[in-house]
């Protein structure tokens, strides 16, 4: 017989011979000196590699870790409850300039103009003059509440700016959860 | 005999979350040679654990006891770990070719002096090789010797075919145990060397 194989070596120590194979092992290895000391070299490789100290995390691991999941259990709370405000905040929001816009469209969105008309703008005009009449009621509400102030299209603009990027903090979750990690 | 692991997972689905940390310190150093084997980095290997943690608490509740908990929780670890590599552009984790056999010759331990294989500085070398040992094969040996994971436990806990788990830990060993003998070889023959410097 040949010297044993690696695979002979690794099944016989592993135990994974079947009775024959490992008859036929025993006995080459009672008559060759050079795979009883492979045999012993790989026993002792695999002794040593068992023993090998284990790896230690450092002294605060523990409380470190379970700090993280207390605090994530607590913050998921005020997540959901920030992201419930935060959507509430902005479908309001959204209402807001959607009714102040269409209350007065004509300085804000093409000025007075008429000379712009066009097909097209004709029939914004036709689906602006639909949804105006819907919201109508909700619009003089909302004028009321800006009674006697005079914004300028600058205004506006930037009013629906801001509120546009509070509707955005208020749908994206990750912007939110960057917000809760950073506790602002 | 009653399994402590599962009767601390009762107690934390029933409420008491920080019986957590009991879990936590049984299995950290454990996890840890794992984690450190794949990772080569220990900062990198403790924050991975931190996060194996982390998702094994959220889904303690979804786990079933099809086998053990460390197990299941390897399964996290590795999966972590594998994640790590692949972000960090280490390929050789998810290329590596498992067909690719180590050869059965065994070269020849006839040019090695007597060696004490349970001397100091064979287990210094072998913790240096060990750790010198490509991602790939450093996790498969670990699960089997330092975790005693069975084949079937490993396959559970990588998720790779049986035969996949045979062929790497086939090569960690033989990759382990040619760089084990090498290293011998020149040791002794440094030494030999020293011994002829000396002589006048």
């Amino acid at each position: 017989m040949n010297h044993l194989s690696r695979q002979q070596v690794f099944a016989l120590i592993d135990g994974q011979l079947d009775d024959a194979e490992e008859r036929t092992c025993n006995a080459h290895l009672a008559g060759c000196a050079r795979c009883r000391n492979e045999v012993a070299l790989q026993r002792s490789l695999d002794t040593a590699v068992e023993n090998l100290p284990l790896e230690r995390t450092s002294s605060w691991f523990t409380e470190r870790t379970m700090n993280r999941i207390l605090r994530a259990g607590k913050q998921s709370l005020s997540y959901r409850i920030l992201q419930h405000v935060g959507s509430a905040v902005a479908m309001v929001a959204v209402l807001v300039v959607l009714g102040y816009i269409l209350s007065s469209p004509s300085e804000l969105l093409v000025g007075n103009d008429d000379s712009a008309s066009s097909s097209l703008f004709s029939s914004w005009k036709t689906f602006y003059n639909n949804v105006s009449a819907a919201v109508s009621q909700n619009a003089t509400r909302l004028n009321n509440v800006f009674a006697g102030q005079t914004a300028t299209p600058v205004t506006k603009i930037i009013a629906t700016t801001l509120l546009v990027l509070v509707v955005l903090a208020g749908l994206d979750r990750y912007v939110f959860r960057k917000v809760v990690r950073m506790k602002i | 005999m009653a399994n402590p692991d599962y009767e601390t997972i009762q107690r934390i689905l029933a409420g008491e979350k920080r019986a957590y940390a009991e879990l936590i310190d049984r299995h950290k150093d454990r996890a840890m040679t794992l984690a450190l084997r794949m990772l080569k980095n220990r900062e990198d290997a403790e924050e991975a654990l931190q996060d194996a943690f982390v998702r094994a608490f959220n889904a303690l509740s979804r786990f079933e006891w099809k086998s053990s908990f460390f197990t299941w929780f390897y399964r996290i670890v590795y999966n972590v770990c594998a994640t790590v590599l692949s972000r960090r552009g280490d390929e050789s984790f998810s290329s590596v070719d498992d067909d690719e056999g180590v050869t059965g010759e065994l070269p020849s331990l006839d040019k090695l002096p007597d060696t004490d294989y349970e001397g100091l500085e064979f287990r210094r070398i072998v913790q240096r090789e060990i750790d010198r040992l490509p991602p790939v094969y450093a996790s498969v040996l670990t699960l089997f010797l330092i975790q005693d994971l069975s084949y079937d436990e490993i396959v559970e806990a990588t998720g790779l075919p049986l035969g996949t788990v045979k062929v790497r830990l086939f090569r960690a060993r033989g990759m382990l145990r040619d760089a084990v003998i090498g290293a011998l070889d020149e040791g002794s023959q440094q030494s030999s060397q020293r011994k002829v410097a000396l002589k006048p």
